[in-house]
């Protein structure tokens, strides 16, 4: 019963610390909150959807050869006289309104000053003579691409769409090429007849993609259907048990400053056992740890609609990380001398320990990264724990969460019985 | 039966030797203070007694029960005021008093009534539900004292509870402490105050570098000295550090030298006055200011130590 | 006057002595740093910088391994092959990361593409990331040029006949589009020529835990004010004929010559240990800096004229930390966030100062590009000060 009264005490001074419920509850919520909000507006329907990307366009091939044939044998209904205005009226047609706010400008250099000085993402560049080098049967046409480097995924999707469109000209251009070769006596009448066909054969649908690649996302991000979810829900389970092993250690420091306010010396006087007032103060340690996890974890279901995983495994997950947090918490306090270095211990060892441990789920997304990762992050308790709550989010097998819930207990069994023993010794 | 037995304990830490073979003991329903100057070795004997430390050697009886053998038991017997404060400042006065109380044993309705009781005792009860941050330096250490009677201790040790507090509140504790006596509690109290020792104590131990150097009451403490007065001379300028001229003079049976001021015991300070003045003329030194003191403490812990109490 | 420099290095002196002063400027943002960098590969830990794709061939025609050649000359991804024998088992590969994608050929795709009648490929990859849309790419471009490479062979076959037969058609059309005859050419201002994801992760993250850093360590220059005040030595140092203002000056200075040096050694390290280009532009590297610690700094001085405890003064520092650092794109860039984040993020001084310094480091453009940042800096930087002078004035010692 005394044990409970101490735990009870310990947790009631905890919850009533400003500075201990930002690190237990707000500043995960609030980080995963932000996130939220980096990407809440591009998330649609479950989908992804990229804002409009600004695109300058600088046509300087002025003095470009018409098309043969005009206007009429272009595919789409654009209208262009030249290669060039055709560039120009792919880029400013109403199939790419809704990817492109398209603008032009005179000349290369003031279209690269506008990327320069971000009013444009991209600009495109058709150099002058581009017409005539694509006609030429010796020479490569280019077209310059000049983006922001700190951009990616807008940038990538109009590469990738112009890169279509320029091969779609250079796989007739080839196509002539291969004609031109095989024509006798300078008769170039097959030219027509291959370019003609090769048009009638090779109508590209709106989306290629669609026709000619059968899509599937991995399993392991179809845990959460939401792809807002799929962003938040690594980042907020690192977030949580990142500052439960915080709140490991910030409890278990109570020991520490009891000694210092001298009411842990007052304890001794009453008819307490020594193993009674220790035991209750680590219940606290565990307890505070528990309702943390269990908070955040609930709070993060209802505002960012994650779904953690199923309930076995999850819990699993849940005891690990409150024993390993807890555990590491007490062994660390007692290591210290007093409460004046628990502030060089948090913002350093554990700081460090929880990024290590996180490491894996910065290296999301980077598969030359994630095999070293993973090893890394495993040299530390966290890291532990964050496999578990990914193998969970994952519906991986409950005997891979039962192995890694196992670990997460041996390193508890260690830190606990070595700082119980230091503590004991040091009360002796 | 003694309440309080101390037989022969000793402790040391490192090379200090905090408390040397110190013996005494405590009648039930007694004031008994622990006398000496910083570092005598009080709080230690005070830390020794509550079980807080294992003495190096002896041992002591509190209530018949070992403090080595049985500190649990002489733990359900005790209260301690401790010389820090010790409570949990970001809990209410009454929310700690129900705490410690619960860690002395009580529970349930017996637990809230003695609170009040306890409350009403240490006069707060109208800032029961206030946080002991907010506390000012007095009603902190009326909590202090409040923790140690929740459970109706048969004994109470109390380490200087009056340090660093305004004159009105050093007067209720002591106050409250002769209340304890009337109550029937057995009061062991720590002090470097001598008039504190005087005024409560029906016996008191003289503490000095870890060793006890006298015991008995007030009266027998004094008859040390014998019914010697203690007269202090100051000077101007200073008196230099030679004292073989002031010695020489019949009657003064101890002398010491405070900062350039004289402190004499001697039997009849009426009769040494004249020669005093004489050697003072003679030396071409100035009296400013004649003390004399009757008997007491100070000249008792003067008389054994060569110091003053508060040096 | 004198006095001011007296209070700067009487602060100093008590922000040396805390190690938590040089744990939060020093420490952890080199070791967050160099964590995210090895995370993202930023130090040339693997010599393979293009991105692992799985590949599985049930077809095992003639046309099956044409796709295979053309994916093979990849500048963007390399094939691993050999090692599955069914998809089930690529597709645990890509979940677990450990490719960035998989393709699995289907049977009879080759005769179907011959046809012009294209069977779907299978891509195992998540189109929503950067390295899935770049595989779905790359792997479209090749599944379309070896098809226009067939399309164009048959009609030569079916016009020319034997001037020009199949296997010789395709043969030159394949050679063709290894120089296609149009073709987009990347350019960019980057001042990271080799494009490898790692870089420009290490260009991004050094700045960025600076600063955060920055903000974080000002919990001990806000715990100096605290101590001051608690201490009553502010009180008495209003006894003296020291001017409140000098007095706000003095900490104000300490604060900043803390921040900049701070910034000074990360700058080194980060140019130095981690490669990042700092030093393309000193003169712009430097005017952001300045400016940034001038900003930082009356954030400080602000938080510890704020603040009234030790934990008031903790929680006053590392909320705006967190806010900060999330909103200006110290965690994620802004870039890649949507617009309206975007917009709100450059309401904080943080992302002005990241700003500022990718454009030295990323961008590759010079002092002129860092004027405007370090312009808002420094109005956040007298506007942080106004406060805390107005706060200071009213305050009661």
């Amino acid at each position: 019963m005394k044990l409970l009264d101490i735990a009870f005490k310990d947790m009631t001074r905890s919850f009533r610390s400003a500075n201990a419920l930002m690190f237990m509850f707000v500043i995960p919520l609030l980080v995963s909150g932000m996130f939220a909000f980096m990407f809440g507006n591009l998330v649609h329907g479950g989908k992804f959807n990229l804002p409009r990307i600004r695109l300058v366009v600088a046509n300087i091939d002025h003095n470009a050869p018409r098309l043969q044939g005009g206007s009429n044998n272009i595919p789409g209904s654009l209208h262009a006289n030249s290669l060039a205005e055709l560039v120009v009226a792919v880029l400013q047609s109403e199939d790419m309104t809704d990817l492109l706010e398209v603008s032009l400008v005179p000349d290369a250099d003031t279209a690269r000053a506008k990327v320069d000085n971000r009013q444009a993402q991209v600009a495109v560049i058709i150099p002058a003579d581009f017409s005539r080098q694509f006609a030429d049967l010796n020479r490569q046409a280019e077209l310059e691409f000049y983006q922001d480097p700190t951009l990616t995924i807008g940038p990538e999707v109009i590469r990738s769409i112009l890169s279509q469109f320029m091969d779609s000209l250079a796989g007739v251009k080839i196509a002539a090429d291969l004609a031109i070769d095989a024509s006798l006596d300078q008769d170039y009448s097959l030219v027509g007849q291959v370019i003609q066909r090769y048009l009638e054969i090779t109508q590209l649908g709106e989306d290629p993609g669609k026709d000619l690649l059968d899509i599937h996302a991995p399993p392991s991000t179809q845990a959460n259907d939401n792809p807002l979810a799929r962003i938040i829900a690594p980042i907020m389970g690192g977030m949580m048990i990142f500052y439960a092993f915080y709140t490991g250690t910030a409890s278990a420091e109570s020991i520490l400053t009891e000694e210092e306010e001298r009411t842990l010396q007052r304890l001794f006087t009453t008819p307490t056992p020594q193993s009674t007032i220790l035991s209750g103060k680590l219940l606290a340690v565990f307890l505070t740890v528990i309702v943390q996890m269990s908070v955040l974890l609930a709070a993060s279901h209802l505002l960012f609609g994650i779904f953690w995983g199923q309930l076995v495994p999850v819990g699993l997950v849940v005891i690990g990380t409150v024993c390993s947090s807890s555990s590491m918490g007490i062994f660390i306090n007692s290591l210290l001398r007093d409460s004046k270095q628990g502030g060089v211990v948090f913002g350093g060892v554990l700081t460090l320990t929880g990024m290590i441990g996180m490491v894996r789920i910065f290296a999301m997304g980077a598969p030359f990264a994630s095999g070293l990762g993973e090893m890394v992050s495993l040299i530390v308790p966290q890291g532990w724990a964050v496999r578990g709550l990914l193998q969970a989010m994952s519906a991986e097998p409950p005997g891979n969460v039962l192995l890694t819930a196992l670990v997460m207990l041996v390193w508890s069994l260690v830190f606990f019985i070595s700082g119980v023993q230091r503590f004991n010794r040091r009360y002796a | 039966m003694n309440a309080i037995q101390v037989q022969d304990l000793y402790k040391s830490f490192g090379e200090i030797q905090a408390v040397q073979g110190v013996s005494f003991e405590v009648q039930l329903g007694e004031i008994f203070s622990l006398l000496g100057p910083n570092g005598a070795g009080k709080t230690t004997t005070i830390a020794l007694l509550s079980t807080l430390l294992r003495p190096d050697q002896g041992d002591a009886l509190v209530m018949g029960q070992s403090v080595r053998e049985q500190p649990m038991e002489v733990k359900k017997v005790l209260g301690v005021v401790p010389q820090e404060i010790a409570l949990y400042e970001d809990l209410s006065a009454r929310e700690n008093l129900i705490f410690w109380g619960k860690m002395y044993g009580l529970r349930g309705a017996a637990l809230r009534t003695r609170t009040d009781e306890v409350l009403e005792t240490i006069g707060l009860t109208e800032r029961a539900e206030g946080r002991v941050s907010k506390f000012s330096g007095g009603m902190k250490r009326r909590v202090n004292i409040g923790v140690a009677l929740l459970h109706k201790p048969q004994i109470i040790y109390m380490d200087e509870p009056t340090v660093g507090i305004d004159p009105q509140s050093r007067r209720n504790i002591l106050d409250s402490v002769v209340a304890l006596k009337d109550q029937g509690m057995t009061v062991l109290y720590t002090t470097h105050y001598m008039e504190e020792a005087q005024e409560l104590s029906d016996h008191i131990a003289i503490l000095d570098h870890g060793k006890l150097i006298a015991s008995g009451t007030h009266a027998e403490l004094v008859k040390l000295v014998g019914e010697m007065d203690r007269v202090r001379l100051s000077f101007h300028p200073q008196l230099e550090p030679d004292l073989a001229a002031w010695k020489a003079i019949p009657g003064i049976v101890s002398i010491t030298n405070e900062d350039g001021a004289l402190s004499i015991l001697t039997p009849d300070s009426n009769q040494l006055l004249p020669a005093l003045f004489e050697i003072a003329i003679s030396r071409g030194v100035r009296i400013t200011s004649v003390e004399i003191h009757e008997p007491n403490l100070e000249s008792v812990f003067l008389h054994l130590t060569g110091r003053a109490l508060r040096d | 006057m004198i006095r001011i420099f007296d209070i700067v290095s009487k602060d100093l002196l008590q922000l040396l002595r805390d190690r938590k002063t040089f744990l939060f400027l020093l420490i952890m943002p080199i070791a967050f740093t160099s964590l995210f960098g090895f995370a993202f590969g930023g130090f040339g830990g693997s010599s393979e910088p293009r991105l692992p794709v799985g590949f599985l061939d049930l077809d095992n025609s003639q046309v099956s391994h044409l796709l295979h050649d053309q994916l093979a000359g990849s500048d963007v991804i390399y094939l691993k092959e050999g090692l599955f024998q069914n998809p089930t088992a690529l597709a645990a590969q890509v979940a677990d990361e450990k490719l960035a994608a998989a393709i699995i050929i289907p049977r009879g795709y080759g005769h179907r593409l011959l046809l012009n009648k294209p069977k779907k490929l299978t891509l195992l990859a998540d189109t929503n990331t950067t390295v899935g849309m770049s595989v779905e790419s790359e792997t479209l471009s090749a599944v379309l040029r070896l098809q226009s490479a067939l399309n164009a062979a048959v009609i030569m076959e079916q016009l020319a006949g034997d001037r020009a037969p199949f296997d010789y058609s395709l043969s030159e059309a394949l050679s063709r589009w290894k120089q296609p005859p149009i073709r987009v050419t990347e350019t960019t201002s980057s001042a990271i020529h080799e494009e490898t994801g790692g870089a420009a992760t290490l260009a991004h993250t050094s700045p960025g835990m600076m600063l955060q850093f920055a903000i974080a360590g000002l919990l001990t220059t806000a715990q100096v004010l605290v101590g001051e005040r608690k201490s009553r030595a502010l009180a008495r140092l209003l006894t003296t004929a020291t001017a409140r203002v000098h007095i706000l000056l003095g900490h104000y200075l300490a604060n900043f010559t803390l921040i900049i040096s701070q910034f000074i050694l990360l700058i080194v390290f980060g140019q130095f240990i981690l490669g990042v280009g700092y030093l393309r532009s000193p003169a712009g590297t430097a005017l952001v800096a300045l400016s940034a610690a001038a900003c930082v700094a009356a954030l400080g001085l602000l938080i510890g004229v704020m603040a009234r405890s030790d934990e008031q003064a903790i929680i006053f520092s590392l909320i705006p930390m967190f806010i900060l650092a999330g909103l200006g794109g110290a965690w994620v860039p802004l870039e890649v966030t949507s617009p309206l984040f975007q917009s709100i993020g450059h309401a904080t001084p943080l992302a002005w100062a990241l700003d500022g310094f990718k454009n030295i480091t990323i961008r590759g453009l010079g002092i002129t590009s860092t004027f405007k940042p370090a312009l808002i800096l420094l109005g956040y930087a007298v506007l942080f000060f106004t406060l805390a002078a107005w706060r200071f004035r009213r305050m009661e010692v």
